[in-house]
Protein backbone atom coordinates (compact mmCIF):
# COMPACT_ATOMS: atom_id res chain seq x y z
CA UNK A 1 0.00 0.00 0.00
CA UNK A 2 1.37 3.51 -1.35
CA UNK A 3 1.56 6.59 1.73
CA UNK A 4 -0.97 8.11 0.16
CA UNK A 5 -3.45 5.28 0.31
CA UNK A 6 -2.40 4.14 3.88
CA UNK A 7 -2.53 8.14 4.82
CA UNK A 8 -6.16 7.95 3.77
CA UNK A 9 -7.35 4.76 5.41
CA UNK A 10 -5.90 6.51 8.46
CA UNK A 11 -7.55 9.75 8.10
CA UNK A 12 -11.11 8.00 6.94
CA UNK A 13 -11.14 6.21 10.38
CA UNK A 14 -10.22 9.41 12.36
CA UNK A 15 -13.47 9.92 13.98
CA UNK A 16 -12.98 13.54 13.78
CA UNK A 17 -11.78 13.99 10.34
CA UNK A 18 -14.98 11.54 9.22
CA UNK A 19 -17.71 13.34 11.03
CA UNK A 20 -16.38 16.75 8.95
CA UNK A 21 -15.31 15.41 5.45
CA UNK A 22 -17.10 11.69 5.35
CA UNK A 23 -14.94 10.26 2.77
CA UNK A 24 -14.02 13.30 0.95
CA UNK A 25 -10.25 12.76 0.75
CA UNK A 26 -8.91 13.23 -2.51
CA UNK A 27 -5.38 12.81 -4.29
CA UNK A 28 -4.23 16.26 -6.03
CA UNK A 29 -7.71 17.63 -7.26
CA UNK A 30 -10.67 18.22 -6.16
CA UNK A 31 -13.52 16.51 -8.38
CA UNK A 32 -16.07 18.79 -9.70
CA UNK A 33 -19.19 16.87 -8.57
CA UNK A 34 -18.28 17.39 -4.93
CA UNK A 35 -20.48 19.39 -2.90
CA UNK A 36 -19.62 21.44 -0.45
CA UNK A 37 -21.91 23.77 1.99
CA UNK A 38 -24.16 25.15 1.81
CA UNK A 39 -24.83 23.09 -1.33
CA UNK A 40 -23.94 19.82 0.39
CA UNK A 41 -23.26 19.28 3.97
CA UNK A 42 -19.21 18.24 4.54
CA UNK A 43 -16.23 19.66 3.34
CA UNK A 44 -13.09 17.91 1.73
CA UNK A 45 -9.76 17.38 1.72
CA UNK A 46 -7.15 17.18 -0.98
CA UNK A 47 -3.75 16.28 -0.53
CA UNK A 48 -0.81 16.95 -2.68
CA UNK A 49 2.91 15.55 -2.62
CA UNK A 50 5.13 18.51 -2.36
CA UNK A 51 8.77 16.66 -1.89
CA UNK A 52 10.68 13.81 -0.65
CA UNK A 53 14.23 14.27 -0.15
CA UNK A 54 15.93 11.23 0.73
CA UNK A 55 18.78 10.97 3.52
CA UNK A 56 21.43 8.70 1.75
CA UNK A 57 24.54 6.83 3.78
CA UNK A 58 27.35 6.54 1.82
CA UNK A 59 26.31 3.11 0.92
CA UNK A 60 22.58 3.40 0.99
CA UNK A 61 19.22 4.93 0.43
CA UNK A 62 18.02 5.04 3.98
CA UNK A 63 14.59 3.99 3.96
CA UNK A 64 12.85 6.57 6.14
CA UNK A 65 12.36 10.25 5.14
CA UNK A 66 10.50 13.26 5.66
CA UNK A 67 8.07 13.89 2.67
CA UNK A 68 6.57 17.33 2.52
CA UNK A 69 2.45 17.50 2.20
CA UNK A 70 -0.06 20.10 1.42
CA UNK A 71 -3.62 19.56 2.51
CA UNK A 72 -6.21 21.92 1.02
CA UNK A 73 -9.49 21.96 3.08
CA UNK A 74 -11.95 22.86 1.26
CA UNK A 75 -14.64 24.76 4.01
CA UNK A 76 -17.18 25.80 1.86
CA UNK A 77 -19.24 28.65 1.19
CA UNK A 78 -20.23 31.79 3.63
CA UNK A 79 -19.65 32.11 7.35
CA UNK A 80 -20.76 28.25 7.52
CA UNK A 81 -17.95 27.44 5.57
CA UNK A 82 -15.03 29.11 7.11
CA UNK A 83 -16.33 28.06 10.03
CA UNK A 84 -16.48 24.81 8.75
CA UNK A 85 -12.60 25.19 6.99
CA UNK A 86 -11.24 25.91 10.75
CA UNK A 87 -12.80 22.67 12.11
CA UNK A 88 -11.16 20.38 9.53
CA UNK A 89 -8.03 22.15 9.71
CA UNK A 90 -8.30 21.49 13.35
CA UNK A 91 -9.13 18.07 13.14
CA UNK A 92 -6.83 17.79 10.38
CA UNK A 93 -3.55 18.86 12.66
CA UNK A 94 -4.51 16.78 15.69
CA UNK A 95 -5.05 13.67 13.29
CA UNK A 96 -1.38 13.98 11.77
CA UNK A 97 -0.18 13.79 16.02
CA UNK A 98 -1.10 10.32 15.93
CA UNK A 99 -0.90 9.20 12.01
CA UNK A 100 1.34 6.25 12.67
CA UNK A 101 3.16 6.09 9.07
CA UNK A 102 6.09 4.24 10.96
CA UNK A 103 5.19 0.89 12.07
CA UNK A 104 6.17 1.78 15.71
CA UNK A 105 2.97 1.23 17.60
CA UNK A 106 2.32 3.44 21.42
CA UNK A 107 4.52 6.55 20.79
CA UNK A 108 3.10 9.56 22.51
CA UNK A 109 2.91 11.31 19.26
CA UNK A 110 4.30 10.73 15.60
CA UNK A 111 6.80 12.24 13.56
CA UNK A 112 4.42 14.38 11.21
CA UNK A 113 4.98 18.45 11.92
CA UNK A 114 3.06 21.00 10.29
CA UNK A 115 5.10 23.85 8.96
CA UNK A 116 2.48 25.70 7.09
CA UNK A 117 -1.28 26.57 8.08
CA UNK A 118 -2.63 29.66 5.51
CA UNK A 119 -6.01 30.78 4.45
CA UNK A 120 -6.90 30.73 1.23
CA UNK A 121 -9.98 31.30 -1.17
CA UNK A 122 -11.47 29.89 -4.16
CA UNK A 123 -13.41 32.58 -6.14
CA UNK A 124 -17.00 32.03 -7.18
CA UNK A 125 -19.77 34.67 -8.11
CA UNK A 126 -21.98 34.07 -4.97
CA UNK A 127 -19.42 34.65 -2.50
CA UNK A 128 -15.75 32.26 -2.19
CA UNK A 129 -15.21 29.15 -0.61
CA UNK A 130 -13.26 29.51 2.03
CA UNK A 131 -9.91 27.10 1.78
CA UNK A 132 -7.10 26.33 4.45
CA UNK A 133 -3.87 25.21 2.68
CA UNK A 134 -1.70 22.79 5.86
CA UNK A 135 1.89 22.05 4.90
CA UNK A 136 3.03 18.60 6.44
CA UNK A 137 6.38 17.15 6.83
CA UNK A 138 5.78 13.54 7.58
CA UNK A 139 8.41 10.98 8.19
CA UNK A 140 7.65 7.18 6.92
CA UNK A 141 9.40 4.41 5.80
CA UNK A 142 9.94 4.46 1.91
CA UNK A 143 6.52 6.49 1.09
CA UNK A 144 5.65 5.86 -2.69
CA UNK B 1 50.90 16.02 -18.35
CA UNK B 2 47.01 16.63 -18.80
CA UNK B 3 45.34 19.35 -16.84
CA UNK B 4 42.65 16.61 -15.83
CA UNK B 5 43.59 13.30 -14.10
CA UNK B 6 43.96 10.57 -16.93
CA UNK B 7 42.12 8.61 -13.58
CA UNK B 8 39.10 10.89 -14.27
CA UNK B 9 37.86 14.44 -13.33
CA UNK B 10 36.68 13.34 -9.87
CA UNK B 11 35.42 10.64 -7.84
CA UNK B 12 31.73 10.44 -6.21
CA UNK B 13 31.78 9.29 -2.43
CA UNK B 14 28.74 6.74 -3.45
CA UNK B 15 30.00 3.42 -2.59
CA UNK B 16 32.68 3.63 -0.03
CA UNK B 17 32.76 1.73 2.66
CA UNK B 18 33.97 2.19 6.48
CA UNK B 19 35.18 -0.93 8.08
CA UNK B 20 35.91 -2.23 11.56
CA UNK B 21 37.80 -5.98 12.16
CA UNK B 22 36.36 -8.24 14.18
CA UNK B 23 39.90 -9.22 16.25
CA UNK B 24 39.55 -12.79 15.04
CA UNK B 25 42.16 -14.68 12.89
CA UNK B 26 41.74 -14.50 10.37
CA UNK B 27 40.15 -11.15 10.66
CA UNK B 28 36.88 -10.59 8.86
CA UNK B 29 36.18 -6.61 8.13
CA UNK B 30 32.67 -5.19 8.77
CA UNK B 31 30.61 -2.15 6.82
CA UNK B 32 29.68 -0.01 9.97
CA UNK B 33 25.65 0.50 8.66
CA UNK B 34 24.15 4.20 7.76
CA UNK B 35 27.81 5.87 8.01
CA UNK B 36 28.13 9.54 6.62
CA UNK B 37 29.98 12.53 6.32
CA UNK B 38 33.46 10.66 6.99
CA UNK B 39 36.55 13.52 8.01
CA UNK B 40 40.14 11.80 7.72
CA UNK B 41 42.90 14.29 8.96
CA UNK B 42 46.47 13.15 8.33
CA UNK B 43 48.58 15.71 9.63
CA UNK B 44 52.26 16.20 11.30
CA UNK B 45 53.52 17.65 14.18
CA UNK B 46 56.12 21.26 13.53
CA UNK B 47 58.78 21.91 15.59
CA UNK B 48 59.95 26.18 14.73
CA UNK B 49 63.37 25.70 14.34
CA UNK B 50 63.95 29.47 13.88
CA UNK B 51 67.60 30.38 14.83
CA UNK B 52 68.72 33.95 15.76
CA UNK B 53 69.94 34.69 12.18
CA UNK B 54 66.73 33.49 9.95
CA UNK B 55 64.14 36.31 9.34
CA UNK B 56 61.45 33.72 8.25
CA UNK B 57 60.23 30.89 10.47
CA UNK B 58 62.21 27.56 9.74
CA UNK B 59 59.63 24.53 10.58
CA UNK B 60 61.00 20.59 11.13
CA UNK B 61 57.92 18.31 10.80
CA UNK B 62 58.23 15.64 13.82
CA UNK B 63 55.81 12.97 14.53
CA UNK B 64 53.04 11.93 11.96
CA UNK B 65 49.71 12.00 13.40
CA UNK B 66 45.83 10.94 12.04
CA UNK B 67 44.18 13.24 14.67
CA UNK B 68 40.33 12.52 14.93
CA UNK B 69 38.81 10.75 12.70
CA UNK B 70 35.21 11.28 12.66
CA UNK B 71 32.35 10.47 11.11
CA UNK B 72 28.50 10.42 11.37
CA UNK B 73 25.98 7.59 11.82
CA UNK B 74 22.04 7.29 11.34
CA UNK B 75 22.20 5.89 14.38
CA UNK B 76 19.91 3.06 15.51
CA UNK B 77 19.95 1.78 18.96
CA UNK B 78 20.12 -1.99 18.20
CA UNK B 79 22.14 -2.02 14.75
CA UNK B 80 24.95 -4.56 15.22
CA UNK B 81 27.72 -2.68 14.30
CA UNK B 82 25.94 0.94 16.46
CA UNK B 83 25.04 -0.42 19.96
CA UNK B 84 26.78 -1.37 23.17
CA UNK B 85 26.88 -5.23 22.79
CA UNK B 86 29.40 -7.75 21.53
CA UNK B 87 26.99 -8.79 18.70
CA UNK B 88 26.38 -12.33 17.27
CA UNK B 89 27.27 -13.61 13.70
CA UNK B 90 30.32 -12.36 11.77
CA UNK B 91 30.04 -8.50 13.67
CA UNK B 92 32.88 -8.27 16.21
CA UNK B 93 31.12 -5.17 18.58
CA UNK B 94 28.96 -2.38 17.79
CA UNK B 95 30.95 0.72 18.55
CA UNK B 96 29.45 1.45 21.51
CA UNK B 97 30.93 -1.55 23.10
CA UNK B 98 34.62 -0.66 21.62
CA UNK B 99 34.40 2.69 23.47
CA UNK B 100 32.92 1.24 26.45
CA UNK B 101 35.66 -1.01 27.01
CA UNK B 102 38.62 0.71 25.21
CA UNK B 103 38.83 -2.30 22.41
CA UNK B 104 41.69 -1.37 19.59
CA UNK B 105 40.68 -2.59 16.95
CA UNK B 106 41.78 -2.55 12.95
CA UNK B 107 39.31 0.06 11.00
CA UNK B 108 39.87 0.08 7.09
CA UNK B 109 37.72 2.61 4.05
CA UNK B 110 37.68 1.22 1.10
CA UNK B 111 37.24 3.86 -1.77
CA UNK B 112 34.96 3.08 -4.64
CA UNK B 113 37.68 3.65 -6.90
CA UNK B 114 37.13 0.20 -8.50
CA UNK B 115 40.59 -0.73 -7.38
CA UNK B 116 39.67 -1.44 -3.75
CA UNK B 117 42.20 1.77 -2.41
CA UNK B 118 41.95 1.20 1.25
CA UNK B 119 43.59 3.53 4.17
CA UNK B 120 43.82 1.19 7.17
CA UNK B 121 44.70 2.05 10.36
CA UNK B 122 44.46 0.13 14.09
CA UNK B 123 42.43 2.93 16.41
CA UNK B 124 40.22 2.92 19.32
CA UNK B 125 36.66 4.49 19.41
CA UNK B 126 36.68 7.70 21.37
CA UNK B 127 33.69 9.45 21.09
CA UNK B 128 30.47 8.24 20.44
CA UNK B 129 28.04 11.51 20.38
CA UNK B 130 24.10 11.10 19.82
CA UNK B 131 22.05 13.76 18.91
CA UNK B 132 18.41 14.21 19.16
CA UNK B 133 16.20 16.65 17.71
CA UNK B 134 12.65 17.18 17.15
CA UNK B 135 11.74 16.76 13.36
CA UNK B 136 14.97 15.32 12.39
CA UNK B 137 16.29 11.41 12.74
CA UNK B 138 18.53 10.15 15.25
CA UNK B 139 22.42 11.15 14.61
CA UNK B 140 25.69 9.73 16.40
CA UNK B 141 28.87 11.58 15.61
CA UNK B 142 32.01 8.92 15.80
CA UNK B 143 35.27 9.65 16.45
CA UNK B 144 38.69 7.29 16.26
CA UNK B 145 41.66 7.73 17.54
CA UNK B 146 44.72 6.10 15.62
CA UNK B 147 47.12 3.99 17.31
CA UNK B 148 50.29 3.75 15.36
CA UNK B 149 51.28 3.32 11.84
CA UNK B 150 48.39 3.52 9.64
CA UNK B 151 48.45 2.26 5.77
CA UNK B 152 47.65 4.83 3.73
CA UNK B 153 46.82 5.00 0.05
Amino acid sequence: MSFKDTLRTAALANAGLAALIGTQWYDTQLPQTVALPPTGSLGAVVVQGISNPRMYSFTQRMSGSYARYQFTVWGGQFSAGAENRDAIASALVQFLDQFNAIGIAGLSRYPNFVVGDRDSLFPQTDGPIFQKVVDAMMFSEDPS
Amino acid sequence: MPITSLLGSNLPVTGLLLQVGNAASPETMNTIANATDLTIPVIADVVDVTNLGDTFHRRAATLGDMGKITFKIFWIPEEPTHRNSLGGGTVGAGLRYLLINRLKRDFQFVYPDGNLSTDAFPAYVTMFSISAKTGGVFEAQVELSNDGQPQLV
